[in-house]
């Protein structure tokens, strides 16, 4: 049975752990996102060369991380990892393409982070964590789908917890329009001490209600 | 414990890439040492200057060699590749009862051709680009191929260049627990102006036909496929009076946690992910019998993997890239790469690395540079992504 | 979205004193276009040092880093540079950047 251990919400400008808050951020988007890595008392420069899906996650995951090294876990070879959302990189997508239509040459560093795993790959650098990651596009998290794939990383790739973790910058299906939520839901699960943890349960924590 | 794991096998295949359309055009091209690069033909994107491993047909002729009725009409190349190698999957695995299917497709790219060419309506006729959107998301193309092949459950996975890969390995995870009685796994990735123009900006590409594992390499060329294999437990397939085609024998995912579009210049990563792999399998280096590397031709990747085969063979066995006769596939590699694995055990040979020159710097292993006729019984299966996220399949005679 | 930037006219023919006004200011324009471009937030244009190493120690630039310079001489100057491998003398410091901008828009098109 997996247990969560953990969970982080980032939502309307505030980061919360197990539901108590930990940072306020004011603003919108990436002014908030900006003011959030300063509450939380994140030193880490390269954040502002990420694009928003990857600074939202990695804002969202940090908690959990520094949980895990306060509790001596093995973050290096067995903490797994899965991120999914719905609208993949779109956002990013989008700056990456209006230069280009435009006949100017393409940024670098943005096309990087048009892939939906880029911000898996921010937080295993920034913590080391070398241990098995995957990510997911769907309209809505499939909970039962992702307890499988957690529960097999423990049992069978060696992992001794995984974080799950949705986080989208628009709220409805990207053809809507271009209005961004943004919103991310971290879960931290293990066979350890904690609560046994449900599709349902899961739900709770992937999505914003 | 409960015993032992399920042993997980491959009953059908389906692929198309610049080798041509179907499973018997790519056994014949990787024999005959084909490269499919060249110029664009199909695509109207400009880059008179790029080679490519483009499919080697029109959307309107992969319209019609689709079957499925119900496909619809204007639809992402992404979406067309993906439904023509889902269907020759699903036709040759042969089994009678075809409900209860799970399809797990990969795809970067999903319907981007269509946006980027809508998007031209940004401001004129908004409403049009918004339609043409709906297909942006990643999970669409997902939702064709599993209404085509009757899937009862679905998921879309995208993490770069190990995408397919990593469908495979899930598919083959999802079967393990019970979870599903039937796989559909791959992917598919059209070409397209966004992603030409990003590599560009990375230089990462090599004007001419590249040259994988080579001192003179100077980077990949993109190319474009789809490719899936149908996995269900051998004990199924056997009580079916089925005979499989191959056994998905390890596989595992780790990540080198460096940078985002560099791999560690120890190749820990991807190090990682071989040795898992073999874990799984339960078999040791030395009982490898072929790699078919991820082999990108990059500067980067070609060195680190090469270093991180070396460490953990000591002696290399045979290795390939098959990226040097279809290009970068992208999402489709690693599924595209493994129907290959397949015709290497099945066939009995490994394919060329073509062009392939002198040993890559401070290395010792030059790759496999004609078609090789050998006794093939396991092979080893690289897909290593932007992200970092690497994943490593061990396929195994039946 | 990115605004566009256009590139300033290269001067024509331009006098040795006018070059040396025109180095410090186009130093002091390429540490902020740096920063902005490289999206180096938490560092002050003016605290780099004109021949302080860019990669290496320092700014701790990476290969993606190597190429937006690229872009930057493009964007803002209308400089090409075709070989990625150029970059490793031309981005060595600010002063390097700045000497081959001024060679380059004091060549003969």
């Amino acid at each position: 049975m997996l247990n969560l251990v953990a969970s982080t919400r980032l939502t309307g400008g505030r980061l919360s752990l197990n539901g108590n808050d930990l940072a306020e951020g004011q603003g919108e988007d990436a002014e908030m996102l900006r003011a959030l890595y300063t509450a939380v008392g994140l030193d880490y420069p390269k954040f502002h060369k990420m694009d928003m899906y990857a600074r939202l996650a990695l804002l969202a995951s940090e908690p959990l991380y520094r949980m895990l090294r306060a509790d001596g876990a093995d973050i290096k070879n067995a903490v797994g990892l899965i991120t999914l959302n719905r609208s993949g990189s779109a956002a990013t997508d989008v700056e990456h393409w209006e230069p280009v239509r435009r006949g100017e040459t393409a940024s670098p560093a943005v096309f990087v982070y048009t892939l939906p795993n880029t911000g898996a790959g921010e937080i295993t650098i920034r913590h080391g964590a070398f241990g098995s990651s995957i990510c997911l596009v769907s309209e809505r998290p499939d909970c039962d789908l992702l307890l499988t794939i957690a529960d097999d990383m423990i049992t069978t790739q060696g992992m001794t917890h995984v974080i799950v973790g949705w986080s989208d910058i628009f709220a409805a299906p990207f053809a809507n329009g271009p209005s961004t939520t943004l919103f991310a839901g971290f879960a931290l699960i293990g066979h350890g001490a904690g609560t046994p943890l449900t599709p349902t349960g899961l739900q709770a924590i992937l999505t914003q209600h | 414990m409960q015993g032992l794991p399920p042993t997980i096998a491959i009953t059908g295949m389906g692929v198309v890439s610049a080798l041509g359309n179907g499973v018997a055009a790519q056994l014949a091209a990787l024999r005959a040492g084909y490269s499919g690069i060249g110029a664009l033909r199909y695509h109207d994107l400009g880059f008179p200057d790029l080679v490519f491993g483009e499919v080697p047909m029109s959307d309107a002729e992969l319209k019609t060699a689709v079957k499925w009725a119900d496909a619809g009409s204007d639809l992402s190349r992404t979406v067309l590749l993906g439904l023509l190698a889902a269907e020759e999957a699903m036709a040759s695995c042969g089994a009678k009862n075809k409900t209860g299917l799970t399809l797990i497709s990969a795809s970067t790219v999903g319907g981007m051709d269509r946006t980027e060419r809508e998007y031209q309506y940004r401001d004129s006729d908004t409403a049009r680009l918004m339609r043409a959107a709906r297909g942006h998301e990643v999970s669409d193309h997902t939702r064709y191929v599993a209404r085509s092949v009757g899937a009862t459950q679905a998921g879309t996975i995208s993490t770069a260049c190990s995408s397919s890969a990593n469908a495979i390995m899930l598919g083959a995870r999802l079967l393990k627990t019970g979870r599903a009685n039937a796989v559909l796994a791959g992917g598919a990735d059209a070409l397209c102006g966004f992603t030409i123009a990003g590599f560009r900006a990375l230089s990462a590409m090599d004007a001419k036909a590249c040259r994988p594992f080579s001192a003179d390499r100077a980077g990949m060329n993109l190319g474009e496929g789809a490719a899936y294999v149908v996995l269900e437990r051998l004990s199924d397939v056997l009580e079916s009076g089925r005979k499989p085609l191959a056994i998905v024998a390890g596989y595992a995912n780790a990540n080198d946690a460096y940078h985002q579009t560099a791999t560690s210049p120890e190749g820990i990563g991807p190090q990682k992910a071989m040795e898992g792999a073999l874990r799984v399998a339960g078999i040791t280096a030395a009982n490898v019998d072929h790699v078919n590397a991820h082999g990108t031709a990059t500067g980067n990747n070609d060195l680190t993997e090469l270093i991180a085969m070396e460490r953990l063979f000591g002696k290399v066995p045979p290795f390939t890239s098959t990226k040097s006769l279809t290009g970068h596939t992208l999402a489709a590699a690693g599924a595209l790469e493994a129907v290959f694995s397949v015709l290497s055990i099945r066939h009995g040979f490994v394919p060329p690395t073509a062009r392939a020159g002198d040993v890559v710097e401070g290395c010792r292993s030059l790759p496999v540079k004609v078609p090789t006729d050998m006794a093939v019984r396991t092979v080893l299966s690289n897909s290593f992504g932007f992200g970092g996220n690497g994943t490593s399949l061990l396929f195994s005679a039946a | 979205m990115a605004p566009e930037h256009p590139s300033p006219q290269p001067a024509s023919k331009p006098s040795s004193r006018s070059i040396e006004m025109d180095r410090e200011e186009l130093k002091r324009n390429l540490k902020e276009q740096i920063v902005k471009q490289l999206n180096l937030e938490e560092v002050k244009p003016e605290s780099i040092a004109d021949d302080a190493p860019l990669f290496g120690e320092g700014l701790g630039l990476d290969s993606i880093d190597a190429l937006e310079l690229i872009v930057l001489l493009d964007r803002h100057y209308g400089i090409k540079i075709t070989d990625p491998k150029d970059g490793r003398t031309i981005f060595v410091s600010v002063n390097t950047m700045a000497d081959h901008i001024l060679a380059q828009l004091a060549a003969p098109k």
